[in-house]
């Protein structure tokens, strides 16, 4: 008898309920974030989804302004009906202008808090970043544009297609303190033609900064191969003269084999890529010595991107690759030699590209 | 005295109260110790736990249990029960409980323990088997990690200097904890305990907190570890995962547990020592030392505090598993004093 009362004693302050538990009703959660300004001057842009009367989700938008990311925040709570809560973050957005500083100054609370959510993507926008929050009108329907639920779905694009990198905010934090690779993030623009957000590149960073050089798509395809990281799809196409003819020619890249060769001085990347053929309409493929042919050609074609993606990497002084991880780690010499973003970028690299075609589809 | 537990149990008990608690916090002290070098300094070392079990199992019936010497034990198995206590309310409050009053999570922690160490001597014997499955689950979620893992990060070895490799040593003393409790649970154990069964247990020692290491230090940058204090909880919490948000506080729960378990083990030796020198109504005596314990863990459950605590119970790890065994033992071999063989 005594022991049950202990028990029910004991059992009783559970009763009152926990001291952390949260109600979504008196929570605003946020899906979008946007960092802007600089450090000192943090504006912090959120976008949340609200359900309006009849018309179904609309995104509501709000900004505010601190000395951090966090006083910022603290700040936005003296102009909300409902606490804007981070921790279901879907895309973080940062400005361009703002990245040109270290981005980490930005980022330190979003990384130190338990409850935010590490697995959000992240991207690099050009422009203002108002733009990107949803709060614009759609001059065709005059309703709020769902930019939030658009750029989730672009970003999940993005890396299941290998358009960019894809990383997300705890990847972010680990390249951008790795010693021997820099961080590289999809770049964002605003499309004049419909007004929303598209992909315009990778952007390069140099340790904590962005360089204010980017990477096209095409040369942003290349990095995800050289990388060795990319999505379920990557596809991209060459325009070749076949039998006289302008024939263009679409590739699936199905795996590589790297071979890094690393000297004092020089650096040999060899790629060995087996790609399928998605397109190319002088069908059949084998035939003709065709076959050996266009494999020539597409890995002349590739080298030639590569060697480009490299050498703009190069130019920005931006390791996105990580060359610097395997040199640190077994050619201390070379990483020695001084700050290893110089030595990247003096460094005399060459890439040589072997395509094999594996497979042409159902058609021959 | 006599035998209450098989080899297995004991080994088991042995094995979650060196494992528990400290696991998730060893990787960042001793890779800010001891850098990219920390893995196969820790390898080393860790081979000498099996010689030093050896030497236990070899001359335990010489270490006996005077009421001085079990008195010194007493006060630094409280005191590790303490730290650890603290670390895990601290942990807890900034993981899963930030609002939660710090008391009501430590009189919760308390209630439990007293409860599991004043019960039958076969539940403190028999708790551990409950985290089995757990821990295979624990294993199993972090190898999810293994598609994100840097393994140049591993590279390159052998640039410490000897300052490093003191603090190294300093730091990989932590895992070894507890080891010291073999001294006493195996006059609580029956039959015979063979070389095979010691390396077979320090083997799965030495891989479990290799395993802990070598995941932590090929995740994240090296830079990283002066921020991260929990690399294998911040781990999972970076994991995406279907069924859950926040696949951390899961393994926070599991964790807790663990450390329970753990604490109950320790509890348990200090019950163990009262009945050896049949100290009366023990059960008492454990709800009185509820009230110094609770506000020393009040006092120490936080982030100054629990590093210091951490600190001195690797100290303390030096002087009870090393220094005064090897005191005793040689004291009582020279006078020629031993248990008697059960």
């Amino acid at each position: 008898m005594k022991k049950k009362v202990l028990l029910i004693l004991l059992l009783l302050p559970l009763l009152s309920g926990c001291w952390d538990e949260l109600y979504f009703k008196d929570l605003q959660i946020v899906t979008l974030v946007g960092i802007g300004g600089e450090k000192g001057d943090v504006t912090v842009h959120y976008s949340f989804p609200s359900v309006s009367g009849g018309n179904g989700v609309e995104y509501l938008t709000a900004k505010a302004s601190g000395s951090s990311f966090s006083d910022a925040r603290n700040n936005m709570n003296l102009k909300t009906g409902k606490v804007l809560d981070i921790s279901q973050l879907q895309v973080l957005l940062l400005s361009d202008k703002s990245a040109e500083a270290n981005i980490f100054d930005y980022l330190d609370s979003l990384y130190r808090t338990p409850r935010n959510r590490l697995s959000s993507h992240v991207a690099l926008v050009k422009g203002e970043l108002d733009a990107y929050m949803g709060n614009g009108k759609n001059e065709n329907s005059g309703k709020t544009q769902d930019t939030p639920e658009f750029l989730t779905q672009l970003m999940d694009t993005i890396k299941e297609y290998s358009l960019s990198t894809d990383y997300n905010v705890q990847d972010m934090g680990s390249i951008m303190f790795a010693q021997g690779q820099d961080l590289a993030l999809p770049l964002l623009k605003m499309s004049e033609e419909s007004g929303q957000p598209e992909l315009d590149g990778t952007a390069l960073f140099n340790d904590f900064t962005y360089t204010g050089k980017s990477l096209d798509i095409t040369e942003s395809k290349m990095l995800n191969i050289l990388q060795h990281n990319t999505g379920k799809f990557l596809r991209d196409t060459y325009i070749f003269e076949v039998q006289g003819r302008e024939v263009p020619v679409t590739y699936e890249f199905i795996r590589s084999r790297k071979n890094w060769d690393i000297g004092e001085t020089s650096i040999t990347i060899r790629e060995t890529i087996h790609v399928e053929i998605d397109e190319y309409s002088v069908t059949p493929v084998i035939g003709k010595g065709e076959f050996a042919e266009l494999e020539k050609k597409l890995s002349a074609a590739i080298e030639n991107d590569m060697q480009k993606t490299v050498e703009s990497m190069q130019e920005a002084k931006s390791d996105a690759i990580g060359i610097g991880r395997r040199v640190r780690a077994f050619h201390h010499n070379l990483w020695e030699k001084g700050d290893w973003h110089d030595t990247f970028s003096e460094l005399d690299i060459q890439v040589k590209v072997k395509v094999k075609v594996e497979r042409t589809g159902i058609l021959d | 005295m006599k035998p209450v537990m098989a080899p297995v149990q004991m080994f088991l008990l042995l094995f979650l109260v060196q494992t528990g608690t400290f696991f998730i916090n060893f990787p960042s002290l001793m890779i800010k110790a001891a850098g990219r070098d920390s893995w196969w300094l820790f390898f080393i070392l860790g081979l000498l736990h099996f010689p030093h079990l050896w030497l236990f199992e070899r001359f335990y019936r010489d270490f006996k249990w005077t009421k001085f010497i079990s008195l010194l034990y007493g006060i630094y198995w409280f005191f590790a029960m303490v730290s650890i206590t603290s670390y895990t309310v601290y942990t807890l409050n900034v993981y899963a409980f930030p609002k939660t009053p710090t008391v009501v999570v430590i009189l919760l922690i308390t209630l439990v323990l007293l409860s599991a160490s004043t019960s039958k001597t076969s539940t403190s014997v028999n708790l551990g088997v409950l985290m089995l499955p757990l821990i295979g689950v624990f294993l199993i979620f972090l190898m999810m990690s293994i598609n994100n893992l840097e393994w140049t990060n591993l590279f390159p070895v052998g640039h410490m200097t000897s300052k490093d490799l003191f603090r190294g040593f300093f730091a990989a003393q932590l895992p070894f904890g507890g080891m010291e409790l073999y001294l006493l649970f195996r006059y609580l154990t029956a039959g015979k305990i063979g070389n095979a069964k010691l390396m077979i247990y320090s083997g799965i020692w030495l891989v479990f907190f290799m395993f802990m290491l070598i995941l932590s230090l090929a995740f994240f940058s090296l830079k990283e570890f002066t921020m991260i204090s929990e690399p294998i909880i911040y781990l999972l919490k970076s994991q995406e995962v279907t069924f859950a948000e926040r696949l951390d506080l899961i393994f926070i729960y599991i964790w807790l547990a663990w450390s329970i378990i753990s604490l109950c083990g320790i509890a348990f030796a200090i019950m163990r020592l009262m009945n050896i020198h049949r100290v009366k109504k023990p059960n008492y005596v454990a709800a009185f030392l509820c009230i110094p314990y609770i506000p020393l863990v009040w006092y120490t459950a936080t982030k100054t505090g629990t590093e210091l605590n951490g600190r001195i119970l690797t100290y303390g790890h030096m002087v009870f598993a090393f220094i005064l065994p090897l005191i005793v033992i040689l004291f009582n071999r020279y006078k020629g004093r031993k248990e008697p063989a059960k």
